[in-house]
């Protein structure tokens, strides 16, 4: 598969509020291959968020407003569709999955009926048919006794299993991309692992591309092939895992690995992250970063970074990237 | 020993009205069912575990926010779960406690000053100037500006709440403090600035800490002595080292293996544990992880395993080790 | 897809910090919202009234004069005379005297034992709120109006028996509201903090925990304001409120029946006042809902 399978070009997307105009998202770019897991990591605010769920046109506009940009799915810009066109995608080609279950499930519904739900309006199968592949996705996400599960109201069930009838909701009709947004902050560590294994697997039996986003790096490292690291609305890094944990090229990344207590860091202190982040609804110029940046010169602080090739194919948003 | 906890224990009565105790019979929640650990002078004590084993009521019974049903509690020699009110209310002065929330935990309507400062009057008997005075040191010691002190809570970010928190238990003078998962809503790199700073106020006060968290990396960082909890029982303490080199119980070593760590990269994803995190209701006989356990036997479901010391100072409780 | 984890990482409060002051907030909102602030108007303009009446009316409320009855609007007497030829915008004005002190009166004593009363059920618990709460239930099973209506009568009309009885009708509705809001607070985290503070249970109470609950309080009060106002008219209208010459708006119209076919203007002013009234009370009321809810300081 050479050419890509989403394409995100230059997205740019602001926030009309009462206190001013947010940019939560500027200019990010990236790409996505079939089968590949792309992990977007990144802080409170940094807008990993915001970006996910303009795939899918998910963001209220008012008061968002899509400011520029295109989303390439197939080549096609999915911004310049039609309402009616986007909902043919949204949980038939490309599915998402959030970090609490309990408000993106129904609670007056039972399980099964929301799941059914996706076979009958997206595929327009029968209800008996739904039925018996609700069972199928029940099982197929490894819950016990699917048939008992699908009569279960989603406060019967625990935060774990929840979830996993959050990813067979989002996998009913196969989807091409599923993205999940932190769908294991809110899970035990045990059950965490549980629901990533269960991801990895799905994923590579269904073929699937999986965009993760998260704010522990620690999640992404297993699970993901690419990883891309983005700062108060930008994309700074964008380079495969091994390369991203061994040899981080922007002053970020090399931060925030640094940040992340470890055992064997115990008698050090932790090499915190100077200051704090910028105020999006007034973003200082230049490199966003370079307030907190050891390594800022005179040229971050005025002209934006872009995001190139530094080295191979990873990417960064630098102007002195690599050690 | 600043803190010595025996027997500490705590059941719910959740068998509800009673039509449902006729019916359903008496459901009893093991929150905390007969712990006990140590905590030496000036070192960190480290409790994790997931959702359900315990480590928030635990650090609740210790302060008496929550009455206990069977155990005691020796503060510098005195038992106090059993120290009257009155007596309590002066214990408060040296054991203080760090909330998980930092947006609950402040009253949205106290100014920064009457946080701080509300201590410093009950615990130090300041007044005025002295109290505003102490107050601004405090906030200095956290890394915070003195200006700050007329301010809201809704005024600062996550971080500079959790360090307002922090003054506001220093403000006690506290020899122990008990920090119920303290960095767990914070970012990453936010997290990084508050562990540096309990591990500075730690080493400058010379102060004893027990630091609830279900984050591994973090207790391995900060605590000298780790102690893992399960559905309400304690099923490993060692010194820190060993628990991350060489964990004997099975759920330690299932904990160890699902810890996301940015060193894990090249590994592949996996799951050693099965099954949900149990909460503690009429409990089985034996212990509490053989459902889920990949290493058990006949005896683990009828016999529980108690807490030996299995090698020096590491205590374990399970049948095969 | 709950808004809730767009917004709060989108809005994350900066170090910078912002440190306008919660009031400055709060006349923002009501500024925003045009009907609150045409509640508000109404309100000050009948509070205004009440407080100034001897100043601004333009004749004694109960100077009587046979034959200059039931006149219609002229420069002499702006909104015409009642039956016994008594200045009407001087009695209306007067009336909001009296409007404002029956309900202030019923208000505060509904306030002053529905508070602590709901505090202390929804701080307790157990035995103490069950037994609160039910004390307010058989309060509540009576219908409102017949409860002060029944006590009214039994005790005859006038200021005191008014205050009691249109107050004891508003104990349990702010009993009930406190100590769902008790209920709430009291498991935050802040009040274990307070605990650890060396807080007394009732320091933690009053002064902690109130404090955080008065917002849907405050609603509440406004909107028996209005209802305490319209009970009194209510009351005096059946005869059984205030005594005569009171001026009240209620007693007002129903002096003024018998004679509505000579005059029917006589009936329209008082009326339309107390509909103004409640309706600014109702409005602001909403208003001080609107500035409360979506003021989060939380996540």
């Amino acid at each position: 598969m050479d050419a890509p399978l989403l394409e995100v070009k230059n997205l740019t997307i602001r926030f009309h509020l009462q206190r001013g105009v947010l940019s939560a998202v500027q200019n990010v770019s990236f790409s996505l291959r079939a089968g590949e897991t792309l992990g977007i990591v990144g802080e409170t605010g940094c807008g990993k968020t915001v970006t996910s769920l303009s795939i899918l046109r998910l963001i209220p506009c008012p008061p968002g407003n899509i400011a520029g940009g295109e989303i390439l799915f197939h080549g096609e810009d999915l911004l310049k569709k039609s309402e009616r066109e986007i909902e043919k995608i949204r949980g038939r080609k490309i599915s998402m999955i959030f970090q609490e279950p309990m408000t993106s499930l129904n609670p007056s519904l039972t399980v099964g009926e929301q799941i059914s739900e996706c076979y009958r309006v997206h595929m327009g199968h029968s209800g008996k048919v739904a039925r018996e592949f609700t069972e199928h996705a029940l099982s197929l996400v490894q819950l016990p006794s699917p048939q008992t599960v699908a009569g279960r109201y989603p406060h019967e069930l625990s935060g774990g299993m929840r979830q996993r009838v959050m990813i067979a909701m989002a996998l009913a009709c196969q989807p091409e991309i599923l993205i999940a947004d932190e769908p294991t902050t809110a899970l035990d560590v045990t059950i965490q692992a549980q629901i990533l294994e269960l991801l990895k697997e799905l994923q590579t039996k269904m073929k699937m591309a999986l965009i993760f986003i998260s704010h522990n790096l620690g999640v992404v490292a297993r699970l993901c092939d690419r990883i891309g690291v983005m700062y108060a609305g930008s994309l700074v890094e964008l380079s495969d895992k091994k390369s991203l944990f061994t040899h981080p090229l922007h002053p970020y990344t090399q931060a925030l690995l640094n940040a992340i207590p470890r055992p064997d860091l115990r008698d050090e202190t932790l090499k915190a992250i100077p200051g704090s982040v910028c105020n999006l609804f007034d973003p200082p110029p230049g490199c966003k970063f370079h307030p907190r940046c050891a390594k800022a010169k005179e040229l971050c602080k005025t002209e934006m970074p872009r995001l190139e090739a530094k080295s191979g194919e990873n990417l960064a948003a630098c102007y002195f990237p690599g050690a | 020993m600043m803190l010595e906890v025996k027997n500490l224990t705590k059941y719910y009565d959740i068998s509800g009205g009673l039509m449902s105790r006729l019916s359903a019979g008496l459901k009893l929640l093991k929150a905390v069912d007969h712990i006990g650990f140590s905590v030496p002078e000036g070192k960190t004590f480290g409790l994790v575990g997931e959702s359900g084993c315990g480590k928030s009521t635990t650090a609740r019974l210790i302060t008496r926010l929550i009455p206990a049903t069977e155990g005691e509690v020796f503060f510098q020699g005195r038992d106090i779960l059993r120290l009257p009110k009155r007596e309590m209310r002066e214990l408060r002065r040296h054991v203080q406690m760090i909330f998980q929330d930092p947006y609950a935990s402040l009253n949205p309507r106290m100014r920064i000053i009457e946080v701080v400062g509300r201590p410093l009057s009950h615990f130090q008997g300041l007044k005025g100037r002295k109290r505003r005075d102490r107050a601004a040191e405090l906030l200095d010691l956290v890394g915070l500006r003195p200006e700050q002190l007329d301010r809201y809570p809704h005024e600062f970010s996550g971080g500079q709440r959790q360090r307002i928190g922090i003054a506001r238990a220093l403000a006690a003078g506290p020899k122990l403090i008990i920090a119920d998962e303290p960095v767990s809503s914070l970012d990453v790199s936010v997290q990084a600035q508050v562990l540096n700073l309990l591990k500075k106020l730690q080493r400058e006060l010379k102060l004893s800490l027990i630091f609830i968290s279900h984050d591994l990396n973090v207790v391995g960082y900060l605590a000298d002595i780790v102690a893992v909890m399960y559905a309400g029982k304690i099923m490993e303490i060692a010194p820190v080292a060993q628990i991350f080199n060489a964990p004997l119980n099975p759920y330690t070593k299932a904990l160890l293996a699902s810890n996301p760590t940015v060193g894990s990269y090249m590994e592949t994803v996996r799951s050693p544990l099965k099954g949900e995190v149990p909460l503690p209701v009429n409990p089985p006989s034996g212990c509490r992880l053989e459902p889920r356990c990949p290493i058990r036997v006949d005896r683990c479901k009828t016999i529980e395993p108690m807490l030996e010391e299995k090698r020096t100072l590491h205590r374990v409780a399970c049948h095969e080790v | 897809m709950s808004q809730e984890t767009l917004t709060p990482a989108v809005l994350t409060v900066t170090e910078k910090g912002v440190s306008t002051s919660r009031f400055v907030d709060a006349l923002r909102v009501i500024a925003r919202n045009r009907l609150a602030l045409l509640g508000l108007f109404i309100v000050s303009v009948g509070i205004f009234a009440a407080i100034l009446a001897p100043w601004i009316s333009t004749h004694d409320p109960y100077e009587i004069n046979i034959a200059g009855r039931l006149q219609a609007p002229s420069a002499q007497h702006w909104l015409g005379t009642d039956f016994l030829g008594r200045d009407t915008y001087s009695r209306i004005v007067f009336g909001a005297r009296t409007a404002f002190i029956i309900a202030a009166g019923a208000v505060f004593l509904g306030a002053l034992f529905g508070v602590p009363l709901g505090a202390i059920a929804g701080f307790r618990g157990r035995w103490i709120d069950s037994t609160i709460m039910r004390f307010m239930d058989a309060i509540m099973a009576f219908p409102g109006r017949l409860l002060a209506i029944a006590l009214v009568a039994s005790a005859g009309g006038g200021f005191t028996s008014l205050f009691i009885a249109l107050g004891l009708g508003a104990i349990p509705s702010n009993a009930r509201i406190v100590r769902s809001a008790v209920l709430a607070q009291k498991e935050r985290e802040y009040v274990e903090a307070a605990r650890m503070s060396g807080e007394s249970d009732f320091g933690i109470l009053f002064l902690q925990v109130l404090p955080n609950c008065l917002s849907p309080l405050l609603v509440r009060l406004s909107l028996e304001f209005a209802h305490a106002i319209l009970a009194e008219s209510s009351l005096s209208f059946l005869g059984l409120g205030l005594p005569p010459p009171t001026p009240s708006w209620g007693l007002m119209l129903k002096e003024v029946t018998p004679f509505l076919q000579l005059q029917p203007l006589a009936a329209f002013f008082p009326g339309l006042t107390i509909s103004l009234i409640i309706l600014g009370f109702n409005l602001l009321g909403d208003g001080l809902r609107d500035i409360f809810d979506p003021r989060q300081y939380e996540r």
